[in-house]
């Protein structure tokens, strides 16, 4: 469309504003992560910190048990997690979008039954914990978040784009049904793999609900949940206490117990920014492929 | 008719493809449909020694324990009026945007916004809580700071319910309009530029071409968008409404939700029955809502539907 300096320049003011509100809030946790932690006593916090300083990534390294410990199970919950779900969501989804599939409608049915209609928490919470046993395992996170029907209709509309004549023609070619879907159908499916794996990944390392449910042991806590339980944590450094589960008593002036929060807060962030910088190509065209076809 | 022979021919000719959807569907067996047995405990009077089918029937005490108490008319109200007022705000919102992005030709600039509008999306429910009490704490909220200084207001929103109506509003358009614009941003992609420009030709305005032109090719997707939403009404995003008001006990007025109040009655009060049939009572509206918003949908286009 022809496009009139001043208008152009209103769009691009008004985009620019919206952009800043939207990362505002990272902005300010990361610089005030970074502000040494007597100017956030005698100044609280601001944007463009007088002293600089790292005190708190230091000090979360150095007395680290907790963090260490959430970001060990959070990775563990997140690559188990999302490789096994990739693998068994893109098995049952590949039969799904085949045509020539004699179950597809039954087995497309089963599935999405449980989207309209579910149990509800009580007997999930019963079934895990009483039956499985799974109370304080990671596994407990992991397991229910498997094969979830939403990704296996969004992984099969990305399949269909895979043009039939390639199955057809390795069927001739004597190729297994196993055979096809491993040398063909996944090499082809990069983008969608990608995709699936970044919203698995997202879901996998956000996730909190499941904790809070699941897991009451402190050492079995992904990051959310320490993250969750900090605010009493850094108080309780505050108050001159000692960090729950160290042995030695801490002296609470040589703790940046202010900025140690946005330190974190960043910490467990920063991963997910990250792996969705890198794969923002495929994610961006594999979620609105499946949101418009789906 | 499949003669017995037949239907084998079809098992072996499909084994392989039925074996690949075992793994996934064993998994949404055991965990989607073993459970539906369990709602039986919204009928019972649970105790966990005796378990699940020896636990004392008691018919609907406990769907009537839960609807005349005070707290029924507070989560429901609060878990279908915000979410209402999301979908309605969220929309506009998305919408908006979507159209502001079409207008820019500059692809790195395009790029630029889309990466930094999207960004929120990746943050977890707990940091956006975190964040927001730097923002907003009475003591040193950097918002409060800002309206203390400028306006010489005293507010402190974490005793001042009504102000969440909006504050979780804002929060939750704030964290999803990267992703909820991209998709209408990618309809008006899918449409063919000329057409808008013929309208500016034909002597329509910019706003003009925006409302009659390209507004209209939304309309199914914001449609499809606003059923699923309307179906899923009675639902509530719990880390929304648990993490980010930080589970303040003053503000549950607002910010107690069906999902916050289920989870609290099992988690902190151990009450397994009445738990279950809040449960219960919110799949079976939240399946009626879906089924009778898609019927809805079908009768004005069948494109708009699910199902």
């Amino acid at each position: 469309m022809p496009q009139p300096k001043a208008y152009a320049f209103i769009v691009n003011a008004i985009l620019t504003v919206i952009c800043f509100i939207s990362l505002f809030p990272l902005v300010m946790t990361i610089m005030i992560s970074i502000t040494d932690t007597k100017d956030l006593a005698s100044f609280g916090y601001s944007l463009i910190p007088r002293h600089f300083s790292l005190d708190a990534y230091v000090y979360l390294f150095k007395v680290p048990t907790d963090i260490i410990n959430g970001y060990r199970n959070s990775l563990i919950i997140t690559v188990v997690g999302t490789v096994v779900n990739l693998f068994i969501t893109a098995l049952v989804a590949y039969p799904l979008s085949r045509r020539d599939f004699r179950y597809r409608g039954i087995v497309s049915g089963f599935i999405f039954l449980t989207m309209i209609f579910n149990g509800g928490l009580v007997p999930l919470y019963i079934l895990i914990v009483k039956y499985l046993e799974w109370k304080n395992t990671l596994t407990a996170i992991i397991v229910p978040a498997l094969a979830l029907p939403f990704n296996i209709f969004l992984l099969r509309v990305l399949f269909q784009d895979i043009p039939p004549a390639l199955t057809e023609a390795a069927k001739i070619d004597g190729s297994s049904d196993w055979g096809t879907f491993f040398r063909i159908i996944l090499p082809l499916s990069k983008p969608a793999m990608a995709t699936l794996a970044l919203i698995s990944a997202l879901g996998y390392w956000n996730e909190a609900f499941a904790p809070i449910l699941f897991i009451d042991e402190t050492k079995k806590y992904p990051i959310q949940l320490v993250l969750n339980n900090i605010v009493s944590a850094v108080n309780f450094i505050k108050k001159g206490n000692v960090m729950p589960g160290s042995v030695q008593a801490i002296d609470p002036n040589s703790v940046p117990s202010d900025s140690i929060m946005f330190a974190m807060m960043v910490i467990a962030t920063l991963p997910m920014v990250f792996l969705f910088t890198y794969l923002q190509k495929y994610f961006i065209k594999g979620l609105t492929v499946g949101a418009i076809k789906g | 008719m499949t003669s017995r022979s037949g239907r084998f021919k079809h098992l072996k000719q499909n084994g392989e493809m039925l074996l690949m959807t075992l793994p996934a569907l064993l998994k949404i067996f055991i965990f989607s449909y073993i459970p539906i047995v369990g709602v039986i405990i919204a009928f019972k009077r649970f105790v966990p020694s005796k378990g699940i089918f020896h636990s004392p029937w008691n018919g609907l005490d406990n769907f009537e324990f839960f609807f005349k108490s005070q707290a029924a008319w507070t989560v429901l109200r609060n878990t279908i009026g915000l979410n209402l007022l999301m979908i309605l705000i969220g929309t506009v919102v998305n919408v908006a945007l979507a159209f502001l992005l079409y207008e820019v030709v500059n692809r790195t600039r395009l790029k630029a916004y889309q990466t930094v509008l999207f960004i929120p999306y990746f943050f977890s429910w707990v940091l956006v809580g975190l964040m927001l009490t730097s923002l907003l704490s009475p003591t040193s909220g950097l918002l409060t700071d800002l309206l203390h200084r400028v306006f010489g207001m005293e507010i402190n929103f974490y005793a001042n319910p009504s102000s969440w109506i909006w504050i979780l509003t804002v929060v939750s358009v704030w964290k999803g309009a990267g992703f909820g614009s991209l998709i209408y941003y990618s309809v008006l992609m899918n449409i063919d530029r000329e057409l808008f420009e013929a309208a500016e030709i034909d002597g329509a305005s910019r706003l003009q071409t925006i409302w009659r032109v390209m507004l209209p090719f939304l309309i199914p997707m914001i449609s499809v968008l606003t059923i699923l939403a309307l179906g899923n009404i009675i639902r509530a995003d719990f880390g929304l409404f648990y993490f980010v008001p930080q589970n303040q006990s003053q503000l549950y007025p607002v910010t107690d939700v069906i999902d916050t109040y289920v989870y609290r009655a099992l988690a902190k009060n151990g009450d397994f029955s009445m738990s279950a049939a809040i449960g219960l009572f919110q799949s079976v509206v939240g399946l009626v809502l879906i089924l009778c918003t898609n019927k809805v949908a079908k009768s004005v286009n069948k494109d708009y539907s699910l199902f």
